[in-house]
């Protein structure tokens, strides 16, 4: 566990220090912000309603994620420091879910700056806290798997931009698949949706907590953190 | 590196074929290469087989015997090569991913595993303001109440044709009674659409037992009304008196057809009911209420004996009054503590667009038939004066019980009342005019209420609630269509008082939530403000920083 914090530690830290992560910061908060102002000062924006921006958040941090979490993994492969990590005193688990940790906590760090939003917001007119603070949990919980889904990809490869693309490719597949599912017959059709990200995150943005969306996210982040773990222990142990 | 190349791999060379004792004959060549299509048909097969079971969304033979004859040769593959399988099997290499790829499946098992319990029981908490997405108290009392499985058989495309809500709606049925089962049925299968007489898609037809109903405009109402009718032995019978100018129930913008829709629609059984066509006037025994509305003319006196004398005997009456000089049907009333006044309510301060003949009144809490009621609109109400008939209190003893009468809905006390509707433009109010609070609609229940208990005594037992009911409604126009299709929250006043007065308190309209509206006003100053922070403060801190990092860096 202490080892698992040294490693998220040492990331985190990495990121600041980094350029590629500031142009990932300035991404997500640019364009929520620009989407929030937009939402403020449409003409017929007349009541001070928050789910359109938390509904493009998502989309936002999805585009983020694979980003975010390219290097982590791929970059040590491709400098050939994984193997020079993997001679320390620290398991494959706290490599991997150290590293997952310290994405989450940008991210995490992230959503927090973009709650200055609401805030403003409610300096016009009153808020739907209960709804504005589910939306955030679904950004959270969702997060958190298109972190997991990021991390996957970067153990897949060890170059940076293929573990990226990866990435997003299986995230933009499980945005979509709830599309696909509208048509083809109701029982695959009720499959996929339960698979779609945007069926689970929905709940969400109208302000409901379902613990059937908040497992299927932490199902979903726990999943390929748990791949990537396997994929960095076997490529040990060949 | 060389002699790496030249020292001999026994294992790779057996597994070649370099020894010619172990070399497949020649004529085994092509048997070889047979296998090898042989799995590729195999697979191919599975897939096609896999694809038609999905694409016909059953499982038929075709797909059966496909799938079979492409398993068959997966298999046959797998034997004919099962040595050099299980060579490849035996490296540490290949252990170590088989042991991997079935952890990973066992922990994706766990996984599908653990969403599916919950996808079946997941509790849901609803954090909006006014709990839009959750279901009324009156539907869940009707969910708790069930004792049989319902099926709900949901004809609702996943397209634009049919509203998300809607389908929400549905799995929120399901979600909330374990009696609730849903079919998401295919509106392109024929054959079921034809089983249950489906003619468009976003209808949901509620089965229980042999008993079913066909939902075609979903929404809380509709399901819970549909529920009901399939659980409900018994059905309620309402009259409608015609034959003195009363709003007609057969359509029109100043009918109450819609009313009388909505009740067929809530299974009652709706009658107009002509007593000057009956040898003697009498209410029919079947009547479980009478609904006399916007009456223009008194009834004949041996009418108004058999309303007056079938009401007094344990009734059910709903009265909606049209403007003087019609009828106010006193003889029943005012022996129940209502007053009707001889005018109608003018209100200055509480009335629709600046109309003072037409009261917007927002209902007295505690009768279950303004429940989730926000607000009604009552063009030429009478005003009436409800009288509760309580005795003074004495001291030490507990409470006195209520009279029958209740106000229903109040005016504003700026109200006043003007004698001469009939007079044209806007009313003015002359100097001797009556000023206050009026009332405009009232229940009547003469049920001896329970007596209030004694501090520490046990709670009264129930009374027998069969007695005389009223609801008198001073404005005949609030139940037209005309005004209750504008106004919704009109139309629930009168079904949920005929449900009210029927005792069918479980259907009670439940009026659509809404989501609250709150306005949003910033200033010109900030707007710019936050359009300075979230445009310009925090990019230009992040590429600040960023840039500084590069340059540490770079240096």
């Amino acid at each position: 566990m202490k080892s698992m914090l040294t490693v998220a530690a040492k990331e985190f830290r990495g990121y600041f220090t980094a350029p590629m992560a500031y142009v990932v910061i300035l991404f997500f908060l640019g364009v929520s912000g620009l989407i929030f102002v937009m939402t403020l000062t449409m003409p017929q924006a007349q009541t001070s309603n928050y789910r359109d921006v938390l509904q493009s958040m998502v989309f936002i941090a999805l585009m983020m994620a694979p980003v975010l979490t390219m290097s982590l993994l791929a970059l040590e492969r491709g400098r050939g420091t994984l193997e020079l990590l993997m001679t320390r005193p620290v398991s494959d688990w706290a490599i991997v879910v150290g590293k997952y940790l310290a994405a989450a906590g940008l991210y995490v760090s992230l959503l927090i700056v973009t709650l200055l939003f609401p805030l403003m917001m409610s300096v016009g007119g009153e808020m739907d806290w209960g709804s504005v603070f589910a939306g955030y949990l679904g950004l959270l919980c969702a997060g958190l798997a298109f972190l997991a889904i990021g991390i996957f990809g970067s153990a897949i490869t060890s170059d940076q931009i293929g573990a990226a693309l990866g990435s997003f490719f299986i995230l933009l597949l499980f945005w979509i698949i709830g599309f696909v599912g509208q048509s083809v017959p109701a029982a695959i059709g009720g499959v996929l949706n339960h698979l779609s990200f945007v069926e689970n995150y929905m709940d969400f943005a109208r302000g409901v907590i379902d613990l059937k969306n908040v497992v299927y996210f932490l199902s979903v982040a726990g999943f390929f953190v748990f791949l990537a773990e396997r994929l960095v222990e076997n490529r040990r142990s060949i | 590196m060389s002699e790496e190349k030249n020292t001999p791999k026994p294992e790779k060379q057996l597994a070649r074929g370099a020894d010619p004792r172990l070399q497949r004959p020649q004529a085994a060549a092509g048997l070889v290469r047979s296998t090898q299509i042989v799995i590729w048909v195999g697979l191919g097969l599975l897939v096609v087989s896999l694809a038609w079971w999905g694409i016909a969304g059953k499982l038929t033979l075709p797909p059966v015997l496909i799938g079979a004859v492409g398993v068959l040769g997966v298999a046959m593959w797998v034997a004919y090569n099962l040595r050099n399988l299980r060579e490849i099997a035996g490296t540490r290499a290949a252990r170590l991913v088989l042991n991997s790829v079935g952890f990973v499946l066992f922990v994706l098992g766990i996984v599908v595993c653990l969403n599916v319990i919950v996808a079946r029981h997941h509790p849901r908490l609803d954090l909006t303001e006014n709990k839009i997405h959750s279901l009324a108290p009156q539907s869940m009392a009707v969910l708790k109440g069930l004792d049989n499985d319902i099926e709900m058989i949901a004809f609702l495309p996943q397209d634009s044709g049919s509203p998300k809500s809607s389908r929400d709606l549905v799995q929120l049925y399901a979600t909330l009674s374990p009696h609730m089962k849903i079919t998401w049925a295919d509106y392109t299968d024929v054959t079921l659409a034809k089983q249950y007489e489906v003619t468009f898609p976003g209808t949901v037809v509620v089965k229980s037992g042999d008993r079913k109903e066909k939902v075609t405009d979903v929404n809380e109402s509709r399901m819970t009304s549909a529920i009901l009718s399939v659980t409900t032995e018994t059905k309620t019978t309402v009259y409608f008196l015609v034959g003195h100018g009363e709003t007609s129930t057969a359509g029109g913008q100043n009918s109450v057809a819609a009313l009388k829709s909505d009740l067929g629609n809530q299974q009652y059984v709706v009658n107009d009911l002509d007593l000057a066509k009956m040898a003697t006037p009498e209410i029919p025994q079947d009547c479980d209420v009478l609904a006399i509305i916007g009456a223009k003319q008194a009834p004949t006196p041996e009418e108004m004996k058999a309303i007056e004398g079938w009401v007094d005997d344990k009734g059910k009456l709903l009265l909606a009054l049209a403007p003087p000089p019609a009828p106010d049907f006193s003889a029943i009333l005012a022996k129940r503590g209502v007053t009707v006044l001889a005018g109608v309510v003018i209100d200055p301060d509480a009335n629709f667009l600046g109309q003072e003949q037409v009261p917007l009144v927002t209902p007295n809490p505690g009768s279950p038939i303004v429940e989730g009621v926000e607000r009604l609109v009552m063009p030429f109400a009478r005003a009436m004066q409800v009288q509760s008939s309580a005795p003074p209190t004495t001291p030490g003893m507990p409470p006195p019980p209520s009279g029958p009468a209740v106000g229903l809905l109040d005016s504003s006390a700026s109200a006043w009342l003007q004698t001469n509707p009939e007079q044209a433009g806007m009313p003015q109010k002359p100097a001797n005019a009556e000023v206050g609070a009026f009332a405009m609609a009232a229940t009547v229940d003469e049920a001896p209420p329970a007596p209030p208990a004694m501090p520490g005594s046990p709670p009264p037992p129930q009374q027998d609630q069969d007695a005389t009911r009223i609801v008198v409604i001073g404005s005949d126009l609030a139940l037209t269509d005309a005004i209750a299709q504008r106004f919704k929250f009109n139309s629930y006043l009168a079904l949920n008082s005929i449900a009210w007065l029927s005792k069918n308190v479980r259907l009670i309209s439940i009026p659509p939530k809404t989501e609250t509206p709150h306005n949003l006003l910033l200033t010109s100053t900030q707007k710019n403000f936050i359009i300075f922070v979230v445009m310009v403060f925090i990019p230009l801190g992040i590429i600040v920083a960023g840039v500084s990092v590069w340059w540490t860096r770079r240096r």
